[in-house]
């Protein structure tokens, strides 16, 4: 049974780099949340642990296991900088944002196209400083990165329940 | 199309006929004039305007203009007009000499230059007589216009090619054969420039430059000298260029429906965008973030029936804030079960740190795959759906979970 296990590790560097990829940062968000989870929950009582605090946790994990990423310093800075963390609950008001934009007509299609740009640089962390290419590139890892998470506390949660 | 060369020339700047233009739009004639009688000097006089000092021009011509009989004699007036700017042509094509033929020429080149700049429409009907080099011209100046439509000619790349050496070619008409690129299609109208209005010398030189490097293709559009030929040849040397022959197309298709003089003054403001180093910087910026949004594309389900880059991005925001909501809604629901935490956590974290293979991994997230479709649903977030990877879990791995 170890050596299944050893040879499944040497497997995880395998020929598709995608994969790997991926498996190398959930396994690293996997292992940083769920101890912070742990210590969460060891530290402090049951109603303590409110929702904003396994929101930092969640997202602290998130920037430590993409620190490859411009995106993550600014999370991080962010968390650091702020006890209460930036959750994104204003994205709900953003999500009717985007739906009344057909509505208006676009009288210069430029001006509308950078007017959504401008809006998904404030969807990424970090996206305000950064100039429109970077940010193009960086909302790809950042959209790859949002999906593993959701994946890995899907798996969290489902082995709570 | 000699009309429009020469028309043009004279229109739009009329009052704007400085010493430079005027002297430019001589020399440009002259050069015209003398092409059947000796190509090189006409080169010469070109690349002289163009690379020489200004003064040394100005000086020469206004001399010759000043000279005696200011009349308004009509150009068409007389061969020996013709015959008279030949002459100076001559002379001019020997820098040396530029000081001493003010002299010679008298009356004749006198009312010659005087001509152009008291009655520029009489120029066109005299310059009709000319031969094919200047049809050549008049029709490549169609082609020209057509091709300085192209947005990313920069002044950048005018003035990057001032030292460039020049080639043995036939001057304008080398310009015009443009296909070289888009630098040698805005060449071409430069071409045109110098009889139309004050241009800085450095960016006219660097335009008569890459005319040179045009030299290449001119054979290819030597004898086509109705506009229609050029525009079609264009057209397709256009497409064959450069990557960015979509643009030319649109823009072919454009000038070919406007009028002549339309399309000159059109062109010219083009141009006038096109020589700015902004304008260039932003079409390469702009390429590049299509580039990008190609690339999300991939990324973002849904994305490949949309087309269009408003829509496009519509679709990555909401993905993006779709995928945050779900992990804010995770998140609550961890916080809720945090108090079980505790006793499944270890579960959770042995078969973490002890043994995370591949396998392991991709059992957890075919798991979340389902999962996700699920939460999808409930959410109602996603109208699409999402294509994951196929929903087998390892049998071991359900064991263990």
């Amino acid at each position: 049974m170890e050596r299944q296990i050893i040879n499944k590790k040497k497997r995880v560097f395998s020929v598709e780099p995608n994969k790997s990829h991926s498996a190398a940062f959930t396994r690293k968000y996997i292992s940083h949340l769920v101890p912070a989870l742990k210590k969460l929950n060891m530290n402090k009582n049951s109603s303590q642990i409110t929702q904003q605090t396994v929101k930092h946790e969640v997202d602290m994990a998130l920037a430590l296991s993409a620190q490859e990423f411009a995106w993550s310093r600014f999370l991080l800075q962010k968390l650091s900088s702020s006890k209460n963390p930036t959750t994104t609950t204003n994205s709900s008001s953003k999500g009717t944002q985007v739906l009344e934009r057909p509505d208006k007509e676009g009288g210069d299609e430029e001006g509308e196209i950078e007017e959504k740009l401008r809006e998904l640089q404030k969807l990424l962390p970090g996206g305000e400083e950064m100039n429109v290419e970077e940010m193009l590139s960086e909302i790809g890892d950042y959209i790859k990165c949002l999906e593993l998470q959701t994946i890995a506390l899907k798996s969290i949660v489902q082995d709570t329940t | 199309m000699e009309n429009e060369l020469f028309m043009n020339a004279g229109v739009p700047h009329p009052s704007e006929m400085t010493s430079l233009s005027s002297s430019s739009a001589m020399l440009n004639w002259a050069s015209m004039e003398t092409q059947p009688v000796d190509p090189s000097l006409t080169r010469d006089c070109f690349f002289w305007e163009k690379s020489t000092e200004q003064s040394i021009l100005d000086s020469a011509l206004s001399s010759l203009v000043s000279s005696p009989t200011p009349s308004n004699s009509n150009f068409s007036g007389g061969g020996g007009d013709n015959f008279a700017i030949r002459e100076l042509i001559g002379k001019l094509g020997n820098i040396g000499e530029v000081y001493g033929t003010p002299a010679s020429n008298g009356n004749g080149s006198g009312s010659c230059y005087a001509t152009p700049m008291s009655s520029p429409p009489p120029i066109p009907m005299s310059l009709k007589r000319m031969t094919t080099p200047i049809a050549e011209i008049s029709g490549d100046s169609g082609f020209a216009e057509r091709a300085a439509r192209y947005s990313c000619f920069g002044s950048r790349s005018f003035n990057g090619r001032v030292n460039s050496p020049f080639p043995t070619n036939k001057g304008p008409a080398a310009a015009t054969v443009g296909t070289n690129g888009k630098l040698s299609r805005v060449s071409s109208t430069s071409a045109l420039k110098p009889l139309a209005s004050p241009i800085p010398a450095g960016e006219s030189s660097g335009e008569f430059s890459r005319k040179r490097k045009a030299k290449s293709k001119e054979n290819s559009l030597s004898t086509a000298s109705p506009s229609p030929n050029l525009s079609k040849e264009v057209k397709e040397k256009e497409d064959s260029d450069s990557k960015r022959s979509r643009k030319s197309e649109e823009d072919e298709e454009k000038t070919k429906s406007l009028d002549p003089y339309k399309d000159f003054i059109h062109v010219r403001a083009r141009r006038g965008q096109a020589t700015d180093s902004h304008s260039l910087a932003e079409r390469v910026r702009r390429e590049k973030i299509s580039e990008r949004m190609k690339l999300l594309q991939d990324l973002v389900p849904g994305c490949n029936k949309v087309t269009g880059k408003a829509l496009m991005l519509d679709e990555i925001i909401n993905y993006v804030q779709s995928l945050q909501q779900q992990v804010e809604f995770l998140s609550m629901k961890l916080s809720s079960v945090n108090t079980r935490l505790d006793f499944n956590m270890e579960a959770l974290v042995s078969k973490n740190y002890s043994a995370f293979s591949e396998d392991d991994l991709r059992s957890i997230i075919h798991m979340g795959f389902v999962q996700q479709n699920q939460i999808r649903d409930s959410n109602q977030v996603q109208s699409h759906n999402y294509q994951g990877p196929s929903n087998q879990v390892p049998s071991h791995m359900k064991a263990e979970v």
